[in-house]
């Protein structure tokens, strides 16, 4: 498969907002998710006559785009950039409640180490079997299942019970 | 209220993003494609494509008396070469010839010209020793011998050299060279020297010459050990091909042939390190071979290869903007890079490192 540069404007067209999605769970910031995905594409690009498959595009960037907020986040660490641990008060009006809830999610989501958070991200968001969540980690499915069970826990404790945990862990959870 | 996991997510993610800029993907991506070949040819693989227009090489007058002021040896640390310059982190030195490809070696330099010349610096005497064509050079900056592909006869040769004693070997390059439609049909290259064995690739597969004794061997015919890319302390990074030929990435091997590095789809290597411990790779990462762990550097910018290793764990590695190139030593464990030069010519064969012909061009 050639480096056709058509299918590939199709490809970045179709999936882009997605893939932008779920690079800002992962990483938090709207231009760093954005760069991050530019540069998951710009190697999905460079792969492209290597896919054999456009189907295989999508799970090839979502790996690229998990691989690289991993290593990004290691390279934030030698800046001493880590997260704070404080979350924001929580108010008492209905209205206000679901925008805190948003909040301390992403304060949540921020406080996870990487492959906790990419693991979070890949199995509820994008919806990923632990399989497939394996291959975009590069690790084994037993670590994702120890990876799951690690974080959920963490996010339990991080956002009291804004969450139904424990419906997600017995039937929502995808096989 | 309690809400799935899976909807709070998607209220997260639900943020305006900005298109992307897919001309800036594109034009990223095709500069990468570029640079993964020099990636493969930094690990010191000099090439010979027996191609349609080889003409003779121009035959130049070796200035056999000229005396450069070089410092004994070669000292380990960042060198470069601008025109005919070489330049160290405190010092610079007029070669007395332009420069399109130099190797360091323990007991000094060994350059080619354009017009396709080798000399050797060392002691401060330099002499011509040989002639190459448009081919790099390779050595083993731990080891005093520099070798080559000899264009210049009516058959190329594979060529070492010893710099300390003088000591020649040779080997004709076996390979045909034009099909009958004069396109090219076999590659030959110069894989690299490593503590005394040199290794090289033709029709043959890869050969291993012991260059002291002179015994020659076939490492294999065909097969995994067909494309062997850099070597060193006996590690060798080879490429994977597709059944049809197409590159789908690099492994490296230890010196029992036990791949100890596997295939990462998409993934090329460069050289191995002395003392075998890491393995440089297309992006400024370095990667650990015994865990297959990545050692990010921290080079700033995207456009960036480490592409040197100047002793166990430090290696020398190039950021580019359009403008210029930055020169910088890192030291893989911690990541942190220090610049060595700055603002030097982008262009390409402006600027020359060790191992390759001009800067990072091949060919």
């Amino acid at each position: 498969m050639a480096r056709d540069r058509a299918a590939f404007a199709e490809f970045v067209a179709a999936r882009s907002p997605a893939l932008q999605r779920a690079a800002f769970l992962m990483v938090g910031d709207v231009g760093l998710a954005q760069d991050l995905v530019q540069e998951a594409l710009t190697k999905t690009y460079v792969a492209w006559p290597r896919l054999r498959d456009p189907a295989n595009a999508e799970a090839y960037t979502r790996k690229a785009i998990t691989t690289t907020a991993i290593t990004w986040f290691r390279k934030r660490s030698w800046n001493g950039e880590r997260a704070t641990g404080v979350l924001p008060e929580r108010a008492d009006s209905g209205h206000a409640d679901a925008v805190v809830v948003r909040q301390s999610l992403m304060d949540a989501l921020g406080q996870l180490p990487p492959r906790q958070r990419a693991v979070i991200v890949l199995r509820f968001y994008e919806d990923l079997t632990e399989h497939q969540t394996a291959a975009a980690l590069g690790c084994a499915v037993g670590t994702v299942k120890s990876q799951t069970s690690a974080a959920l826990v963490k996010l339990r404790t991080l956002t009291g019970d804004d969450f139904d945990l424990n419906d997600l862990a017995t039937g929502g959870v995808p096989a | 209220m309690t809400e799935m996991l899976r909807t709070q997510l998607e209220r997260a993610a639900d943020r305006d993003f900005a298109a992307l800029d897919l001309d800036a993907i594109t034009t990223a991506g095709d500069r990468r494609i570029r640079k993964r070949k020099r990636v493969v040819l930094a690990g010191g693989v000099a090439v010979l494509a027996l191609a349609v227009g080889a003409t003779a090489l121009v035959g130049g007058r070796g200035d056999d008396d000229l005396v450069v002021d070089l410092p004994d040896g070669a000292p380990a640390g960042l060198t470069y070469v601008v025109g005919d310059t070489l330049h160290t982190a405190t010092a610079s030195y007029d070669l007395g010839h332009e420069v399109r490809a130099y190797v360091r070696t323990s007991v000094g330099y060994a350059v080619l010209t354009p017009g396709g010349e080798v000399y050797s610096y060392v002691d401060g005497e330099v002499r011509r020793i040989g002639d190459a064509g448009r081919t790099s050079l390779v050595a083993d900056a731990e080891d005093s011998w520099v070798g080559w592909v000899d264009e210049s006869g009516a058959t190329p040769a594979f060529v070492a050299h010893d710099l300390a004693s003088g000591k020649t070997r040779r080997d004709d390059v076996q390979a045909e060279l034009l099909g009958d439609d004069e396109q090219v049909i076999d590659l030959a290259w110069f894989v690299g020297i490593d503590a005394g064995t040199a290794y090289w690739t033709d029709r043959r597969g890869t050969v291993v010459l012991d260059l002291e004794s002179g015994e020659m061997r076939e490492l294999s015919g065909k097969g995994s050990e067909r494309w062997i890319t850099g070597v060193k302390d006996g590690f060798r990074v080879r490429l994977v091909e597709t059944a049809s030929g197409g590159d789908l990435g690099s492994e490296v091997v230890d010196p029992d042939g036990k791949v100890v590095l596997p295939l990462e789809d998409g993934r090329f290597l460069g050289a191995v390190s002395p003392g075998g411990r890491w393995v440089t790779s297309d992006g400024p990462v370095v990667v650990e071979l015994a865990t297959g762990e990545s050692y990010p550097l921290q080079l700033e910018g995207s456009d960036a290869l480490a592409y040197e290793w100047l002793d166990r764990d430090t290696v020398a590695a190039f950021r580019e903007d359009s403008d210029a190139v930055d020169l910088l030593t890192c030291e893989v464990e911690t990541g942190v890079c220090t610049v060595v030069a700055d603002g030097l010519p982008a262009t390409e064969g402006e600027l020359v490192v060790p191992g390759s012909s001009g800067f990072f061009g091949f060919g």
